[in-house]
């Protein structure tokens, strides 16, 4: 469970950094390398889910939320609507795992 | 008063043109649910456009003034104008009026008149438009969007045009916008031809409209040839390359289809034994009579312009068709003061449009077209006996960037260069409109870049397809000469009052120039000085009177901006670069007069032209 843990508290900056990279090639229009980024991006938060899911003390919420938001932005995507998409990540994405690090360090630091 | 009746309040008292396009598009704009408005997640308003298979948004649903900053970031604030694709609530083009200054022209085009009506009614449109310097395109079709972006790039000459789609509009509009920006750089390159083909004519222009007006009488007026051909074929030959291919079989169709030499095309069917029924001609310049010298004209039909070379149109004693075209100023002034009705046509950079949109006139249907190559084929600019020919082996050889590699309708590597793209542009342009008016055009050209829109065939196949009827067409042309109402005939006592007016306000406007380049050189001397004090204050007020007297003379207004407008541009443009460039006062102050010194030599010598003209070589009645 540690070893989770630490994973998750290395990971999840990463995670971040290249979600704000991909937000950034979206706003700019340089769409398909935004797009190159969002598959790596979709296995790393499908990764997050899953091993916040082992962490006791999980809260349920952030994880339903990461599929709602995943969801919205299905359909974005099938719009073709680039800035909705970037705009969920910045704004929901970043934010939900942003709170899931301050949980995980929390509980790693108990 | 709700926000839509104050912005329309606003607009009428502002800008009364831009109210009357809203009110009459608006009028047609139904309600159904498509296009709404709504609040974001910081509840900022927002416009959701919705599809039969999607919806989509208009700005950001999480922080508008954020997304639009980030739009704005990234726009070159150097440029002379920029154009703008998507209006939604405006929030990007308040941030990019924050970020550039105020000289920079902004052109909104909003293609979707129902986004258009959310914006009055949610928005303030004072606060965009009245920052000035901005103009509203309500438009969704590429051509008139293309054709204002172009008046516009016109106004500011060499300055840079920046293109910036909004990032909410490109779902529901990419190809749109990928449309005009393959249109827009198409236009630019005809522009830059037509400037330096205006700067290379403007001496000539002055001289043909003076000379062909004077002779005027005597030529057939196109007015009365509508639909002379109704339902006959005609061949609109050009002299590309390719032509060679089809002068055995053209002798065979005389009598089945009107055939129309445009340009150099004349030169190399003459050569050939072919008497085409008309030759087309409208360059302005004295070698255009090579193509026409030394053969027999007897027979032959010519379709001109007013401004066509005056000794060509001249030496064509009988049997001529004038067209004006519609960015003739002076003939358009001379008909409204003589109350001439002629016919005016849209301007076209390529005799062979003008044949084209001639042809459509007559109501000639099919119009095939040959010898369209556009295309630099077998690395010539002609068929073998145009009258003026260019080879390209060493250009290419050279690694010449005038060749641009293409392919051809073949799929054959070829070359073309940018007068031949521009050309094609302008023909594309006039077949479009012919098609649009329910003509079939067929591009019978065996080689080329093709021309968008037509069907490729052989003249063969063509002939075969639609050339199987014989025509009376010399009988047809013959009856419309013969008719003496078709002719042009004006009032001898008309034309000299006309000569004479323009006479003694030449003379005047020269009196007033006079003076002012006086004025510039006191100034110059002035502004030479060590010590300026009041003197040049005193001298700068003077100059300021005569130049406004000067802009705002009539005569000025209708004849020296009509032949020189691009001129007075290009001087204008380059002082206000040196201008914005210089920190000294006194230099500032001496590129001014030096503009204002250049625009009164340009003034000068048209109206000494038009003195000397009729003092030397026509003396209207009556002269004083």
């Amino acid at each position: 469970m540690d070893e989770v843990r630490n994973e998750m508290i290395n990971y999840l900056p990463r995670l971040v950094n290249g979600i704000k990279e991909m937000v950034t090639f979206f706003h700019s229009q340089k769409i398909s390398n935004g797009l190159n980024m969002l598959s790596q991006i979709i296995e790393g938060l499908d990764w997050v889910a899953k091993a916040y899911g082992l962490i006791p003390g999980n809260n349920p919420q952030h994880i339903s939320g990461l599929n709602n938001m995943l969801y919205e932005i299905n359909n974005a995507l099938t719009n073709k609507d680039y800035v909705l998409t970037a705009d969920i990540f910045e704004y929901e994405i970043i934010s939900i795992l942003e709170n899931i690090q301050n949980e995980t360090n929390k509980s790693a630091s108990n | 008063m709700s926000m839509f009746h104050e912005n329309m309040k606003y607009l009428k008292k502002t800008h009364s043109a831009l109210y009357n396009e809203i009110t009459a598009k608006l009028d047609g704009v139904e309600d159904d649910g498509t296009v709404s408005v709504f609040k974001n997640k910081l509840g900022e308003l927002n416009i959701k456009v919705k599809s039969p298979e999607s919806e989509f948004f208009i700005h950001s649903n999480y922080n508008v003034q954020s997304e639009a900053e980030r739009w704005a970031s990234d726009i070159n604030a150097d440029c002379g104008t920029i154009a703008v694709m998507g209006l939604g609530l405006g929030y990007h083009i308040h941030s990019l009026i924050k970020k550039v200054n105020n000289n920079v022209n902004i052109i909104i085009i909003e293609p979707d008149l129902k986004i258009f009506k959310c914006f009055l009614e949610n928005k303030s449109i004072e606060e965009i438009a009245g920052r000035g310097n901005i103009t509203f395109l309500l438009d969704y079709s590429v051509e008139g969007i293309v054709q204002t972006l172009v008046e516009e790039l016109k106004k500011k000459m060499f300055d840079n045009i920046e293109f910036k789609e909004y990032s909410g509009y490109l779902s529901l509009y990419n190809k749109l916008f990928s449309d005009i920006r393959y249109r827009l750089s198409e236009a630019i390159k005809v522009l830059r031809v037509n400037v330096l083909t205006a700067e290379f004519f403007k001496a000539y222009w002055l001289e043909n409209f003076l000379m062909n007006t004077i002779h005027m009488n005597g030529a057939h007026n196109a007015l009365y040839a509508e639909g002379l051909f109704k339902g006959i074929p005609a061949i609109v030959v050009s002299a590309g390359p390719s032509l060679q291919k089809n002068m055995d079989q053209l002798h065979a169709l005389k009598n089945k289809a009107v055939i129309i030499a445009a340009g150099s095309a004349f030169t190399i069917l003459m050569r050939n034994g072919i008497k085409p029924h008309f030759a087309a001609v409208i360059d302005g310049a004295p070698l255009i009579k090579d193509i026409y010298h030394g053969f027999d004209v007897e027979g032959i039909s010519f379709l001109y312009l007013n401004k066509t070379y005056y000794e060509l149109v001249q030496a064509v004693k009988k049997n001529k068709i004038m067209f004006v075209d519609t960015t003739d100023k002076l003939t358009r002034l001379f008909c409204e003061k003589t109350n001439q009705d002629l016919l005016f046509v849209p301007p076209d950079s390529s005799v062979a449009g003008f044949s084209v949109n001639t042809a459509a006139y007559f109501g000639c249907d099919p119009i095939i077209l040959i010898g369209q190559d556009l295309a630099l084929t077998d690395l010539k600019f002609h068929a073998d006996g145009a009258a003026h020919n260019e080879f390209y082996e060493n250009k290419l050889k050279s690694g010449d960037k005038e060749l641009i590699p293409f392919k051809d309708i073949y799929g054959n590597d070829t070359y073309t260069n940018n007068v031949l793209l521009a050309t094609k542009f302008s023909l594309e342009n006039k077949v479009a409109d012919a098609i649009n008016r329910g003509f079939t055009i067929l591009n019978a050209t065996e080689g080329g870049i093709g021309v968008k829109n037509c069907e490729n065939l052989e003249l063969a196949k063509a002939t075969e397809k639609c050339l199987n009827n014989l025509h009376n067409i010399p009988e047809i042309l013959d009856s419309f000469y013969q008719n003496n109402d078709n002719r042009i005939n004006i009032d001898i006592e008309d034309l000299n009052e006309y000569f004479n007016d323009i006479y003694s306000q030449a003379k005047s406007l020269k009196t007033i120039v006079l003076t002012l380049l006086e004025l510039c050189e006191s100034a110059k001397n002035i502004l030479s000085e060590e010590v300026i004090n009041n003197k040049y204050s005193h001298i700068a007020i003077e100059v300021n009177k005569y130049q406004q007297d000067m802009e705002a003379n009539q005569f000025y207004k209708d004849y020296v901006v009509s032949s020189i407008e691009n001129t007075i541009a290009i001087h204008k443009m380059i002082m206000e670069n040196e201008i914005s460039k210089s920190k000294d006062k006194k230099e500032k102050n001496l590129f001014r007069i030096n503009f204002i010194n250049n625009q009164s030599l340009e003034t000068i010598g048209i109206c000494q032209y038009i003195i000397n003209f009729f003092d030397k070589i026509y003396k209207p009645q009556y002269l004083e």
